[in-house]
């Protein structure tokens, strides 16, 4: 994705072992909840972000990492895009699986990062 | 059923063996994702919007109910309790992880499955008319054909590398309720002027961005002539098919670029070829048609009243029962006996999913009324073939205790809706919610009543698994600046009068298009004559009174 | 590109002739088709064997007047996924009983071992990653075929067929 001027950004990808979305946080790991996830807020920490996606693709931890545009909402990350607000969610018709399943039962991102 | 022989078992066992050390390969890092894709798509494995997705093959449509337990199995074992039966009258799970797949794959092999082909430029399941051996109007079963072109498919040296995909669909009677004139090859069983049974060849039907109906290929082909006659029609989509641009890759694009005349004549000059090339002989060996036919013999049917007089008593007194018998139940070749199709489509749920339990349940049911088979139509509804009549009371009742027993098929709120954007990566807006509300608008079983036959079916891309241009009502769902929209076509079908519905104009909100159908819906019922069907009184009158009712509420 | 025939690497004897080169008089040489056409001078007697390069856009029955002076029809895979050369390789074995070599050209992948030996290949490019042993294993891991007409040695065909 083009990097655009007035940067708000996240990198999100898939675990390559069991597929589930993930988002590349602050300290360099991957978690399942946008809300951990480090915002680039530069065209250059854009670039730092894709660059440090791209090395975790090339040792097999994840496939397919892309940088998405995101707001902030109360501080916190939300995606821009209807795709990728449901790759954060799950399937708006079965709201009791995947990561909105997870979060109402208080599974959600306060720290939790697990690689 | 067909059952696997030796050959059969050790051939997937074999693929199955490959894809674990492929797997393998992959999690050490020895291949790349590039390099990995490919082999896995080939195995049915795809990458959704929030997982892994595994799209597994249900030839022609047939499943025992061995195999239906299996796959519930692997639905609590390694998925979460609930798959989704597609258009392709293919099974879809949702979470699968890539670590499990190989022994997912193994557990289908157990019971004579794979997932061979589901994915890739290359022939995909064949499908057939779900009804298809005991079908009141067939002229003759379809399915040994199917399933000797399900063998000759598989791993096909030649076309796993074709253009694009390709798709292959079977039907044996004169209703054509397998889409044919919407695959890539369309295959009919007809009589010739000599009575005798051969094929009708369509080719270049589809979907997608271009929709195109099938044309005539050949009237009427020997059987035995069947593969090397596709294979003629397939060499010549191989070499010629365009590779430059994927939405013109498909063999309707081949077939309408070069016309109608010129593509005959370029698959009957390779077929000449193909004849005359000599080693083994054109045809398909009798023998081997006699040893797959024999799994496809008729069962031994009980000798039957054709009404069962209890049956007739249970259906006067319970209302509801009957609505559905009316409704699920056909007309079977053999007296005594009725084909219940199950819907999948409960009023306001998601069309074609089944949990688990429901799968066992189906299973259970099929061993004890349907000589444990069930069958998956494209509508994603599901069929037991062999039902008698004495036993109809039974199999409702089980239906009903499973969420199962909607009396809807083929009316309003038997909605096909592909998984759309709250599954599938390549989609541009939600199809399935906008079933769910369709459904719920109409969920009145007098007001469905009332309505009659109509098909409304829903894409969430261009790519149109949803069947949305042969819909009586087609909706596809579509991207407008970040926000999901729904464009209304009318007057599609995928019977043997196909055709493909016209957009109707400007697309509706979410929101929207409950009430938007709700007025074609009220035009067609204040415009229709005695007994005319909404598709037919639609290609009586034209678009206009539709169109007129619709974008009059928006100028409001 | 390492070269692998028979289940070994080999040596490519073939000097390949680009564009216009002249053909010289003696060695085994791999032209475009083009210029069986249009040049007679590499259709001369020559101590050396003669290769042809047909592209995957041209039909290979084009090749039919000079076939019986062909060692080697080299077919292209300008990717994996771009099927014709299956097409033309069984074309060539089947149709026009060519028995000389057929290589795969190009990015052809290690994984589709079994379609090429099945259509007519016998002679494979590769690269550092697809080593022997990996189209070793492609070969051997699904031996049987259900198309009884493309079967090769060793593959398994449904007995009765
Ligand atoms: S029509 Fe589009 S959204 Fe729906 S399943 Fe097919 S590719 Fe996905």
């Amino acid at each position: 994705m083009a990097v655009k001027k007035d940067v708000r950004q996240v990198l999100t990808a898939n675990l390559l072992k069991d597929g589930l979305v993930v988002f590349m946080t602050d300290g360099a790991a991957w978690s399942p909840w946008i809300e951990d996830a480090a915002i680039a807020t530069s065209k250059e920490s854009a670039l730092e972000l894709e660059g440090r996606g791209n090395i975790a693709a090339k040792a097999n931890v994840v496939v397919g990492p892309y940088l998405i545009d995101v707001i902030e909402e109360n501080g916190r990350p939300r995606a821009n895009l209807i795709r990728e607000h449901l790759r954060t969610l799950g399937p708006t018709v079965r709201t009791d699986l995947g990561k909105q399943a997870e979060r109402a039962a208080g599974g959600s991102g306060q720290g939790g990062a697990f690689i | 059923m067909y059952r696997y022989d030796e050959f059969d078992h050790t051939f997937v066992r074999e693929r199955v063996a490959q894809f674990r050390d492929q797997t393998l390969r992959r999690i050490s890092g020895e291949l790349t994702e590039d390099e990995f894709r490919p082999l896995r798509l080939m195995n049915g494995l795809y990458l959704q919007l929030h997982a892994y997705m595994l799209r597994i093959a249900i030839p022609y449509g047939t499943l025992s109910s061995k195999q239906m337990r299996q796959l519930a199995f692997i639905g609590d074992k390694w998925d979460k309790n609930y798959g989704h039966f597609t258009t392709r009258q293919n099974l879809q799970f949702n979470w699968p992880k890539l670590e499990d797949t190989a022994d997912i794959l193994q557990a289908l092999a157990d019971v004579e499955m794979h997932a061979i082909q589901t994915s890739g430029n290359c022939i995909r399941n064949v499908t057939a008319d779900h009804w298809a051996g005991v079908a009141a109007d067939e002229i003759e079963d379809p399915r040994p054909w199917a399933e000797l072109l399900r063998q000759w498919s598989s791993l096909h040296p030649e076309f796993c590398f074709l253009p694009r995909k390709f798709k292959i669909a079977v039907t044996g009677a004169e209703a054509d309720r397998a889409a044919v004139a919407f695959h890539d090859i369309g295959l009919k069983i007809v009589r010739n002027a000599d009575g005798e049974a051969g094929f009708q060849v369509l080719v270049g039907g589809g979907m997608g961005r271009t929709p195109m109906i099938a044309k005539v290929c050949r009237a009427w082909l020997p059987k035995g002539e069947l593969l090397s006659y596709i294979e003629a029609v397939m060499r010549v989509y191989n070499l010629y098919g365009r590779r430059d641009n994927k939405y013109k890759a498909r063999i309707k694009i081949l077939l309408h670029e070069e016309g109608d005349d010129v593509f005959r004549k370029m698959v009957d000059e390779e077929y000449e070829k193909v004849k005359a090339a000599g080693g083994v002989s054109h045809l398909v060996p009798e023998k081997e048609i006699a040893r797959i036919e024999t799994y496809f013999a008729p069962p031994i049917y009980d000798a039957l009243p054709d009404e069962d007089a209890q049956l007739t008593q249970h259906l006067r007194a319970n209302s509801k029962m009957a609505r559905w018998y009316e409704v699920n139940c056909a007309k079977h070749k053999q007296r005594g006996y009725t084909i219940v199709n199950i819907s999948l489509k409960p009023e306001g749920g998601i069309p074609g999913d089944a949990t688990s339990d429901q799968m066992r349940a189906v299973a259970g049911i099929a061993d004890k009324f349907s000589l444990s088979e069930i069958r998956v139509s494209h509508a994603q509804n599901l069929v037991l073939p062999y039902v008698r009549k004495k036993d109809v009371v039974a199999v409702y009742h089980a239906l009903e205790k499973y969420g199962m027993a909607s009396a809807n098929l083929g009316l309003v709120t038997d909605i096909i809706a592909c998984p759309g954007l709250d599954y599938c990566a390549l989609a541009t807006a939600r199809s399935i919610p906008i079933a769910q509300a369709i459904s719920k608008r109409f969920e009145a079983p007098e007001r469905q009543k009332q309505i009659g036959d109509l098909a409304i079916k829903i894409s969430g891309c261009i790519n149109a698994c949803g069947h949305h241009h042969a819909g009586h009502i087609g909706i596809l769902g579509l991207d407008k600046a970040g926000k999901e929209f729904y464009q209304i076509t009318l007057g599609g079908s995928a019977d043997e009068h196909a055709s493909i519905g016209t957009i109707m104009g400007p697309g509706f909100s979410d929101a929207e298009v409950p009430t938007a159908i709700e007025k074609i819906v009220d035009t067609y019922i204040g415009l229709r004559q005695p007994g005319e069907t909404f598709l037919g009184a639609y290609r009586r009158l034209g678009a206009a009174p539709f169109k007129e009712a619709i974008y009059a509420q928006a100028a409001e | 590109m390492p070269l692998i025939k028979n289940g070994h690497y080999i040596d490519d004897a073939y000097i390949r002739i680009e564009g216009e080169a002249p053909v010289p008089d003696d060695g085994d040489v791999l032209v475009d088709a083009v210029r069986l056409k249009d040049d007679t001078a590499v259709l001369r007697p020559r101590q050396g064997k003669l290769g042809v390069l047909l592209m995957n856009t041209v039909d290979a029955e084009e090749l039919v007047p000079h076939l019986s002076k062909l060692a080697l029809v080299a077919l292209e895979f300008p990717q994996f996924h771009d099927g014709r050369a299956f097409s033309q390789a069984r074309v060539l074995r089947h149709t026009l009983h060519f028995k000389g070599e057929i290589r795969a050209t190009g990015k052809p992948m290690a994984d589709q071992a079994g379609h090429l030996v099945r259509c007519g290949f016998d002679c494979f490019e590769t690269n550092t990653r697809q080593p022997l042993d990996v189209w070793q294993r492609a070969l051997d891991a699904v031996r049987g075929v259900y198309q009884r007409d493309y079967a090769g040695l060793g593959d398994v065909v449904r007995k009765d067929l």
